[in-house]
């Protein structure tokens, strides 16, 4: 009898204490965040986002480098003589089309390793996060402003400028050997020398980096072969 | 009220239809009300805001389009299920609740009957329900809705007994089963000299009717923390398993309109009925309906704020409450009121 009174005590002591919690509750400031309406203050220095002030970009592939996943597919041309590109915001001259800027946000691993390196400051993180598609080829990000005429026209003034190069070289040569076989004879001819030297010379660097540039890109290429082959064999044998 | 429609309404079976059919709308319009409060009250209670988005003002609208909805669903009957029984079921069952309001006097200008069983009445008829929801659970041909419908079956026979009981302690002080003269007799501002006549205030053994009375009507109308019957976190709904669409809806209101009706029954055996607290002020059959309304969705807000405090009994537990708590405290309480009825 006791026990059952003493017990019905606590049973009304503790549903009106209950009770007592939740009335405050029903009163006390909801936590809710009407997420489309009202949006939480995000926090600085959020990773949500890749973007690419693209006027900005010298086309130097260091964030390319640098990214763990290989999310970030650049493509360049070099300018040619005649077409000045400007600076960049930050003082650096402009020496390459940049015809393809490609993000791949389905592939990154948000993890900010582009951004340090880019000596430009180009490529941030933006507090942008409302970007989900229903294809994950949306999620490729181009940022560079290019037209295909524009890309194509680079190529041929870069083409012509080459040939252009080349043929006069050639005429370099040729006039070299001329002025050598002239020597041989004995005449001397030395005001025309260091100027074709020269020219030469950067005919030379610039055909040598573009065939430099197209091995490192086949070699990039057949590494990636090499490796999704690897990954695939891989596969199988786990199978 | 009959004298009212009347008045500009074609005698006979029109007036009857019409007369009929007010509970009917207070039942629909406090169901769309009732449950969206029931959100409110649990979002604000757990700090979250509920609907916010239908109709504009604090999602009002938002039992409304849940409705629309409902309607358009597929009505889907399981294949080995009792067809005739199982589409049966939620008829009889909101039949059942919806009858149980002719006693109920809304005001001191309408009550669908004044039959003099009144309150015998209301709690005959309401084990009609019991009888639906096992209809509903056995025809579904799902061990869930059976066992949620055994449940209810053993919790509304074993609770009956202390509503019952409780129910009796207050009609001895009337001496009536009607409940406009139950309303009646609480007119007036006797009491201490400014508290209302209500039964309530009527002696110290009335209080702890009520508080029997309103424990046991918890658990009659299957809500927290006697919900065992519906226990969606062990049973899936229970009974309600294999209903859908509006069949489903129809239990929903079945089960708000049993909080409306035991909370009436409750506001009119305790707390006067449709009289106004304030003596003469504001009163009138008008103001009786505003206050009869009031006094209800006061004691189902008190349902719902209980339901979002305390957790669910366990069958073992409800029953002990029951039979070794309720039942002797009510009975006790009888006897005390009883005595208290023939010294004073």
């Amino acid at each position: 009898m006791v026990k059952a009174l003493s017990d019905t005590y606590l049973t009304f002591k503790t549903i009106f204490t209950g009770m007592g919690i939740t009335f405050r509750h029903l009163f006390t400031k909801s936590v809710t965040v009407q997420y489309p309406l009202q949006r939480d203050v995000l926090p600085e220095r959020v990773r949500l986002k890749l973007h690419v002030n693209i006027d900005d970009c010298i086309g130097c592939r260091l964030c390319e480098r640098a990214c763990p996943v290989e999310c970030i597919d650049i493509g360049t041309i070099k300018s040619t003589d005649d077409d000045d590109l400007g600076e960049t915001s930050t003082g650096h001259k402009k020496k390459l089309w940049v015809d393809k800027f490609d993000i791949d946000m389905a592939k990154c691993c948000y993890c900010e390793l582009c951004v340090h390196p880019c000596p430009t400051d180009c490529i941030t993180m933006v507090e942008e996060y409302e970007y989900s598609t229903y294809d994950r080829n949306d999620l490729i990000f181009p940022f560079s402003d290019m037209t295909p005429e524009q890309i194509e026209e680079a190529n041929r003034k870069l083409e012509e400028e080459a040939e252009a190069k080349r043929r006069k070289k050639e005429e370099a040569m040729l006039a070299k050997k001329k002025k050598a076989e002239a020597q041989a004879a004995g005449g001397e001819a030395e005001g025309d020398k260091p100027k074709d030297a020269a020219s030469g010379g950067s005919a030379e660097t610039s055909g040598g980096g573009d065939k430099e540039k197209a091995a490192r890109r086949a070699e990039r290429e057949a590494r990636r072969a090499a490796r999704r082959a690897e990954r695939e064999a891989k596969k199988k044998s786990e199978e | 009220m009959q004298q009212f429609l009347e008045s500009f309404l074609p005698a006979g079976p029109v007036v009857v239809f019409v007369f009929s059919i007010i509970p009917l709308m207070i039942i629909l319009i406090y169901a769309l009300f009732a449950i969206w409060l029931e959100r409110k009250v649990a979002g604000h209670i757990q700090d979250r805001l509920g609907p916010m988005q239908t109709g504009g003002w604090h999602g009002w609208a938002q039992t409304i389009a849940d409705l629309l909805k409902m309607i358009q669903k597929e009505d889907i009957v399981p294949a080995k299920a009792d067809r005739f029984l199982f589409k049966m079921a939620p008829f009889i069952a909101f039949a059942a609740s919806y009858a149980a309001f002719v006693a109920i006097p809304f005001s001191s200008g309408y009550i669908g009957s004044m039959i003099d069983v009144g309150v015998f009445y209301i709690v005959a008829i309401t084990s009609l329900l019991s009888v639906s929801i096992i209809m509903a659970g056995w025809a579904s041909n799902n061990k869930w809705s059976l066992l949620g419908a055994m449940r209810t079956a053993a919790q509304t026979v074993s609770y009956e007994v202390p509503t019952v009981v409780t129910i009796l302690s207050v009609i001895i002080v009337t001496g009536t089963l009607n409940l406009m003269e139950v309303t009646e007799m609480q007119t007036g501002n006797a009491f201490l000299g400014f508290l209302p006549n209500w039964f309530i205030f009527h002696s110290p053994f009335m209080m702890i009717a009520f508080v029997l009375f309103f424990i046991a009507s918890l658990a009659e109308s299957h809500r927290v923390p006697f919900d065992l019957p519906e226990s969606e976190s062990e049973l899936v709904g229970g009974y309600q398993t294999e209903y859908s669409g509006m069949r489903w809806g129809l239990f929903m209101l079945t089960e708000y309109a049993d909080m409306l009706l035991l909370s009436l029954v409750g506001a009119t055996l305790f707390f006067g009925g449709w009289n106004s607290p304030f003596g003469s002020f504001m009163d009138g059959p008008v103001w009786g309906a505003f206050w009869m309304l009031l006094k209800g969705m006061v004691l189902v807000f008190v349902m719902m704020w209980l339901r979002w405090t305390l957790p669910r009994l366990r069958v073992d537990q409800l029953m002990n409450l029951c039979w070794k708590y309720l039942i002797p405290l009510s009975f006790v309480n009888l006897v005390l009121i009883a005595l208290w009825e023939m010294i004073f």
